[in-house]
């Protein structure tokens, strides 16, 4: 008698947790349709109060609606939780699209939702540090490790976070468009595109994942790969290099994503080079092509690329770096001439700039110029602080790699879904 | 590395008087800052010339001038006021600021620089003791930590013909916004007169800020993160003020290139802290 209840009580349970997927779903499908993309309206507040737990309980639904292959354990799972008659009714609403032409169109609007979706809300904060891992519950051998995301300022760890789920959501739904003859374009301007908005978030977390999948998903696109080449570059800087050398986890925890700078610096080539190679005008990546050489000690060859940014682009932003990043590579060949021209150079594009001054300074002094050196660092210093922003001094943003593309990356991913 | 040579006033009046074509006078020669201990690590007094030994890259030199004391100094101060110092290590920088401007002498100068992703010279180098203490009551800690522009932008300014130069350097954490490139400014340490002392927090340690410590002949001193600040400063400020200044003409040296340096004191049990060499102009 008393199995025979628990049993009873295990299936009644199960049917109004069924229940409860399918309105949610149903939900889902109406606000896939009714969302605007870029705009916080009312199918977006649907999505967006749904909990993390809600959002992974809807995973397999979406992956079975949207098509999906069902080729690893984790979805296998997500797919085997849905009743049969569900699973029936979900294929038979995406049939039902896929005839009328529409599965696709939907497909990426769902992606675009649950972007928008993660965009309000981009992760999730912990309420207290994790627990050490001697006093968490046992969890099944085939249950991979929790991964928990640092929040650090000015190099301190303030606080813990974990990813918002519907990045997974949008990227899951990306993937599932046909990747034959061709990926459709807008999964490369996603990646694209979020990867800029990570950078600008300074959210190399999610960032590290980002491109993780990007490579299987989008392996050839230039801007996909200059957008992870800008992520290593960062990843090597001194800023990620120098929190990975002293942050001080709570025990049980590791960093994860981050290796010694030159092989970052080496990754980023690689990335550069492929990039260059399918689109040879990409000046942006020949910039970077030349830092990343130059971090490499490769000062000469970094010279070279700086020189042809110089010759070919007329963008004010990119030839000053051009200029200045030449002033450090040929103060570290001890061609001191050519240094402090190249400085004088960058200064003439922006006058305020602490970066160049501090480098003309620094060549000034290696020539044994003492006074001259502090003549030009005393224009620096002496300015009023405060009163200088990005616009005066983009190195402050240089490590922000693809971020100043941003706005317009999100609004060009936008605008064909925005047309009544 | 150079000093000039002090003409006295009645020879400059002769040359006037005599309407003769004036020039200036210059020595090249090489001041070492060194600190000498006893085995219980107080200053070692009453040393002169014939008690040091100098090797320039491995030739015995002739020691011309030992100063001890009674040389004006150059203290310069370097701050991080990056947004991890709000709060309690504001007001410990504050209090222990003050605490050392008032350990200066009349004929002392002070000076200090911020640096947070920007840097920004607060007060010149001058007597105006007062300055750091005005300076750092208005600064609000922002932004990010550029430790390697700000540490030679100190270096920089705290450069001087006349007395001699102290740079300390406070951070609480590591360089997270400098373009200038670690190497680079590394070199023109080793070209510099200034003496660094960088005061870092325990956690955070910069390598950079070791090595330039070390090749300056200051040193390093850590710092728990709640720890005041004021005994720090004064230490290092009586430190200094118990250094010999040597001064020497090289001899049988090349002029430029990186000279070795080995100096040593005929004392037993004296410890010796100098630069480890430097870069001839």
């Amino acid at each position: 008698m008393r199995i025979a209840a628990l049993l009873i009580a295990a299936v009644l349970a199960g049917s109004s947790e069924d229940e409860r997927a399918m309105r949610m779903f149903s939900e889902w499908l109406d606000a896939v349709e009714q969302h605007v993309p870029g705009e916080e309206d009312a199918a977006l507040a649907r999505i967006v109060a749904w909990t993390a737990d809600d959002v992974e309980a809807m995973r397999g639904y979406i992956e079975l609606l949207s098509g999906l292959p069902n080729d690893n354990p984790a979805r296998a799972a997500r797919q085997r939780r849905i009743s049969r008659s569900d699973r029936a009714a979900i294929q038979m609403r995406a049939s039902d699209l896929r005839g009328r032409g529409r599965l696709l169109p939907f497909v990426k609007r769902a992606a675009l939702l649950h972007t928008d979706a993660a965009l309000l809300d981009p992760y999730i904060v912990l309420p207290a540090p994790p627990t050490p891992r001697a006093q968490k519950p046992a969890r099944p051998r085939d249950e991979p490790e929790p991964i928990i995301d640092v929040i650090s300022v000015d190099g301190r760890i303030e606080s813990y976070k974990i990813a918002n789920p519907n990045w997974q959501v949008a990227m899951d739904l990306l993937e599932a468009l046909p990747a034959q003859p061709a990926r459709d374009p807008i999964v490369a301007q996603w990646y694209r595109t979020i990867g800029a908005y990570f950078a600008k978030q300074d959210n190399r977390a999610d960032a590290v994942r980002h491109f993780d999948r990007a490579r299987r998903v989008v392996p050839d696109d230039p801007g996909v790969l200059f957008g992870e080449a800008c992520l290593q570059e960062t990843l090597g800087s001194p800023d990620t290099q120098n929190f990975a050398r002293l942050a001080r986890l709570p025990s049980g925890m590791v960093l994860i994503g981050i290796s010694p700078p030159q092989t970052h610096f080496r990754r980023a080539e690689t990335l550069l080079r492929r990039a260059l190679a399918l689109q040879p005008d990409f000046v942006e990546a020949r910039l970077r092509l030349g830092h990343v050489l130059a971090k490499q000690q490769q000062h000469a060859a970094a010279l070279e690329n700086y020189a042809r940014v110089i010759a070919t682009s007329d963008d004010r932003v990119l030839t000053y770096y051009a200029h200045l990043f030449s002033g450090d590579a040929a103060l570290a060949l001890d061609r001191l001439p050519e240094s402090r021209a190249a400085y004088e150079r960058a200064i003439g594009s922006h006058p305020e700039s602490q970066a160049a001054r501090l480098g003309l300074a620094a060549a000034l002094r290696a020539a044994g110029q003492r006074d001259a050196a502090l003549g030009q660092a005393l224009l620096t210093l002496t300015s009023e602080p405060r009163t200088r922003d990005t616009s005066h001094e983009p190195w402050w943003e240089y490590y922000n790699g693809d971020a100043a593309n941003v706005e317009r990356l999100l609004e060009d991913l936008r605008a064909p879904f925005r047309a009544p | 590395m150079r000093i000039l040579v002090c003409v006295l006033a009645g020879a400059i009046t002769a040359v006037f008087e005599s309407a003769q074509p004036t020039f200036s006078s210059r020595v090249e020669g090489v001041r070492v800052d060194v600190l000498v201990t006893d085995s219980s690590r107080k200053p070692l007094r009453g040393l002169t010339p014939a008690d040091f030994v100098i090797r320039d890259n491995g030739i015995p030199q002739q020691v011309d001038v030992v100063s001890f004391g009674e040389i004006a100094l150059n203290v310069g101060l370097a701050f991080d006021m990056s947004e991890s110092v709000a709060g309690a290590r504001l007001r410990q920088l504050q209090s222990a600021s003050k605490a050392l401007t008032t350990e200066l002498q009349a004929v002392d100068q002070s000076s200090l620089i911020t640096f947070d992703h920007e840097v920004s010279l607060r007060c010149p180098m001058s007597r105006d003791r007062s300055c750091v203490e005005r300076a750092l009551a208005d600064v609000e800690p922002r932004g990010l930590t550029a430790l390697i522009d700000g540490t030679f932008a100190g270096m920089l300014t705290g450069e001087s013909d006349v007395g001699r130069s102290l740079l300390m350097v406070f951070s609480d954490g590591f360089d997270t916004a400098s373009f200038l490139n670690v190497d680079r400014v590394l070199e023109i340490g080793r070209r510099s007169d200034v003496v660094v002392y960088p005061i870092a927090s325990r956690d955070a340690r910069p390598d950079f800020l070791e090595e330039l410590a070390s090749l300056t002949g200051g040193q390093l001193h850590e710092v728990g993160r709640d720890e005041e600040l004021s005994k720090t400063f004064r230490a290092i400020l009586d430190e200094f003020r118990h250094r010999y200044l040597l001064t020497y003409t090289p001899t049988n040296v090349a002029k430029g290139g990186w000279h070795k340096l080995d100096v040593r004191v005929n004392r037993p049990g004296a410890r010796v802290k100098a630069r480890p060499g430097y870069q001839g102009e």
